[in-house]
């Protein structure tokens, strides 16, 4: 599981990531466009010092906005990003969005980043099956490593899902709980597997993600929530009951995407 | 933040600066001092008229979604928890006031803040599309003279600014409208009408025409608005003959047109959205300019330039709508008959398959 960083402060950022990492968290997600990847770097490089966890136990993603792609620079941006976050290399870079007309020059241009050992992973968020197959058939050295995309029981997008599991791309899930929205709050079927495995709906919903095999991208400032949602490993969904979770997809997507990327 | 304390510590510095020259030149620091004085009084008028411009109703007038309701914008979508929509409209002032879908079982949007551009649809169509669901549905609506192009400016390019994505405002006004958005003093004489207005008390919103179900207007003041219509129309596009031929300048405009067209139907199509258009109706006192001549000249043989398989609902001929009390003025319809056309559109639509 991963812990999103996105808009917190210093102080705010400290109070989680540690209670984060007491819990057994080890996986952080930041982007440049959320305005503060140094607060992300300063506090994970003060939380591995006074926790005495090394380097290579913590998972960091960060990724490249839309203005970064725009400036083209590429390989500058990868040496800001791990000025920030006070590192040698990020685990996995993403591209942001499919920012029109700029998207697949930047792919190419991480491919030649990733080779220098900065990003031990490349890949992008929020792209549809249309841009795969546009970038694909601009041609690509490199395999996706990781993607990330919204996905829910109300947004299950099992096209892009299969696309990745055929090429062998990990795939992360934002809004894993689509924010608790009244629909999710109140379907019957989650209330019946809470019900029935003494766990939460937030819960449920987490185990079916890992049963999916897509790796929930969360953002709690509680830490009794935190251990919460790394407390999912002690039960088990059926098949039939992860068909019901799923069939609570309606393709309904929280954050629209060309609000962040015009021309999406 | 940061900003704010460099421009304090310039401040601070120039006025060291001043004490040190008055009491170089005057021997004495009470120049300076008044100096000080009289800077602060004014740098406070000045925020202070600054303020009072921007919080007023003609400043958020300027603007084309002002309360964040009319487009799913970052900040309507983390308000409404509505999505996929079954169909969002386009177009002009025609289009702000024919579609109206409260009564409508429908999930749809009217897109037209008013005066706007097709180029201004496309670029709203690329800012806000994800709002539409699988195969949703895009009115283009088309007006008389959409298939030809007019000039737009820094007011146009202020309207949008905080609606579109930065980077969809052309270039050319970026700064001046982001200087604009932060000081509206810039406005000038436009601005200082304004705070009268505010001080006096007549800085209230302007009441909406078309809230009505009838047409206020007299036969004799429907004729004369008309008239009126049609010779701004022929000022603005250098029109002699609404019958005759297009101007050189008008065909180029139509070329810029055909390609906008195309490139926002490629948009719509790429997406798996289906497009159509619609032509609103009109009162019969400015359907009599609209011959059968001038439709062709100015309406169909654009769509046909466009070469693009695109449904057609046209709503301007026959004698449907020719009720005037449909309508508000010669030229758009109030609210009994915007629901009316909104009615008759979803029908059709639905007897097309595309809702």
């Amino acid at each position: 599981m991963v812990m999103s960083t996105n808009y917190m402060d210093y102080r705010l950022m400290k109070e989680v990531v540690a209670a984060g990492l007491k819990c057994g968290f080890r996986a952080f997600d930041t982007a440049r466009d959320y305005g503060n990847e140094d607060i992300v770097g300063r506090v994970l490089s003060e939380c591995m010092r006074e926790l005495h966890i090394p380097r290579e136990e913590i998972f960091i993603t960060t990724k490249i906005g839309n203005s970064q792609q725009i400036l083209g620079n590429i390989d500058r941006q990868i040496e800001i990003s791990l000025k920030n976050l006070r590192t040698e290399y990020v685990d996995l870079w993403l591209m942001h969005w499919p920012y029109p007309d700029y998207y697949i020059e930047t792919y190419h241009k991480m491919e030649k980043v990733y080779h220098s050992g900065k990003a031990h992973a490349i890949g992008m968020a929020n792209y549809r099956l249309r841009h795969f197959e546009r970038l694909f058939d601009a041609g690509i050295e490199i395999m996706p490593h990781g993607v990330q995309y919204e996905c829910h029981p109300m947004r299950t997008a099992d096209e892009i899902l299969s696309f990745c599991k055929n090429n062998n791309i990990a795939v992360q899930a934002y809004s894993p709980i689509c924010r608790m929205i009244p629909e999710i709050r109140n379907a019957d079927c989650l209330k019946s597997l809470s019900d029935k495995y003494h766990k939460t709906i937030a819960q449920v919903i987490l185990r079916w993600h890992f049963q999916r095999g897509t790796v929930p991208v969360f953002k709690s400032t509680k830490p009794e929530r935190l251990r919460e949602n790394i407390g999912i490993f002690d039960f088990n969904l059926t098949d039939d009951e992860i068909r019901e979770v799923s069939s609570l997809n309606q393709d309904y997507k929280y954050h629209l995407e060309s609000a962040s990327c015009p021309g999406y | 933040m940061k900003k704010r304390y460099y421009a304090v510590l310039i401040f601070l510095l120039l006025n060291i600066a001043v004490q040190l020259l008055c009491m170089t030149v005057f021997c004495s620091y009470t120049p300076g001092v008044i100096l000080i004085i009289l800077e602060v009084v004014s740098l406070a008028v000045l925020f202070g008229c600054n303020r009072t411009v921007r919080t007023s109703n003609w400043f958020k007038g300027l603007h084309a979604d002002p309360e964040h309701e009319r487009y799913p914008d970052n900040i309507w979508y983390r308000k409404h928890d509505e999505r996929n929509f079954d169909l969002i409209n386009l177009g002009s002032n025609s289009a702000k006031y024919a579609f109206d879908y409260t009564e409508e079982p429908v999930r749809a949007m009217n897109w037209s803040s008013g005066s706007q551009t097709l180029i201004d649809d496309y670029k709203l169509m690329r800012n806000f599309h994800s709002i539409l669901k699988e195969r949703g549905t895009v009115i283009i609506t088309i007006m008389p003279f959409t298939g030809i192009n007019k000039q737009t400016g820094l007011t146009d390019a202020f309207k949008f600014w905080k609606v579109l994505d930065y980077t969809q405002t052309d270039p050319q006004y970026r700064i001046k409208c982001g200087l604009l958005e932060r000081f509206p003093i810039l406005f000038g004489m436009a601005a200082v009408k304004t705070i009268v207005k505010v001080v006096i008390g007549r800085d209230g919103r302007a009441a909406d025409e078309a809230d009505t179900d009838r047409n206020p207007m007299s036969e004799d003041m429907l004729k004369a608005h008309a008239a009126r219509m049609i010779a701004a129309w022929k000022h603005e596009f250098s029109i002699d003959s609404l019958e005759g031929p297009l101007t050189d300048q008008n065909h180029e405009g139509r070329e810029i047109r055909i390609a906008v067209m195309r490139s926002l139907l490629d948009f719509i199509e790429e997406r798996g959205y289906r497009p159509v258009f619609v032509i609103p109706p009109v009162s019969s006192y400015l359907k009599e300019y609209f011959t059968d001549a001038f439709q062709e000249i100015y309406i169909y043989s654009y769509l046909k330039q466009i070469e693009r398989s695109v449904p057609i609902l046209d709503y301007m001929k026959g004698d449907e709508y020719d009720d005037k009390g449909l309508y508000f003025n010669s030229y758009y319809l109030n609210r009994r008959g915007a629901r009316i056309f909104t009615h008759r559109v979803m029908a059709d639509l639905a007897g097309m398959g595309l809702l």
